[in-house]
């Protein structure tokens, strides 16, 4: 669920040209993000993305605005977002 | 309004923590809205020293992957160990809230140079790899090129 949401939401605000969404959530099973190790936990993702929204942003900024969507899965199950974007 | 505080700050080589006590006047901004205390520490930080890393663990002992990766970039990168002042967010909660609101960036580890944000892991690894870091080393005066060989 958490990955669908990540999906649809980054898909309907930057229209993107390229989209991959990794969960890494097994990677750190037994961490603090991760503890139980659930191949079901959904905490760390990766994600690239490509949008012509970044156009003329700094990767900061472009980082941002992608926080900024996410907002409600940062603050609640996910505990790790790694992200590449690119205009 | 003067309020005594209390900080943990988490120190890196030797794990010594120190205990911070000082008078505060807590800062208010424009609309007469406080910030919160924790922000006071972190600005001492980020305008006091050159590098500032928040991260997970400290810089001799890692605790996360992603801020062993910008320990390791800066390993890579010549900066030598001390010039990095670490600072351990597993140790103190509000800082690591405070850092996440400050910086208004939802993640760990964070990077700050001369006062200013950098980025996280993925930013500073960008840079590393497209050969944008090393100039900003540099200037910033966080690697020196010695003329002589390396043992």
């Amino acid at each position: 669920p958490v990955y669908q949401a990540i999906e649809r939401k980054l898909t309907e605000a930057f229209r993107p040209l390229r989209l991959v969404i990794t969960d890494e959530s097994h990677l750190h099973a037994g961490h603090a993000g991760n503890p139980s190790g659930d191949p079901d936990a959904e905490t760390h993702f990766r994600v690239e993305l490509v949008s012509a929204e970044f156009a003329c942003k700094n990767p900061v900024q472009q980082h941002r605005l992608v926080y900024g969507v996410l907002r409600e899965e940062l603050a609640g199950p996910v505990h790790a977002l790694a992200l590449k974007t690119k205009p | 309004r003067m309020v005594w505080g209390a900080g943990i700050v988490g120190r890196g080589t030797g794990g010594v923590r120190t205990l911070v006590v000082s008078t505060r006047r807590q800062a208010e901004d424009a609309e007469g809205k406080e910030e919160p205390p924790v922000f006071a520490e972190i600005r001492a930080e980020v305008e006091g020293n050159k590098c500032v890393l928040f991260m997970k663990g400290t810089v001799n002992a890692p605790q996360c992957g992603f801020s062993k990766a910008v320990v390791d970039i800066f390993n890579a990168e010549g900066v030598p160990r001390e010039a990095v002042r670490d600072v351990n967010v597993l140790a103190d909660d509000s800082l690591r809230q405070g850092i996440k609101q400050y910086s208004d960036w939802p993640t760990i580890p964070q990077i700050y140079i001369n006062g200013e944000f950098v980025g996280g892991c993925d930013i500073v690894y960008e840079m590393y790899r497209n050969g944008e870091l090393s100039p900003l080393l540099r200037e910033a005066g966080l690697v020196v090129h010695s003329a002589e060989e390396e043992e």
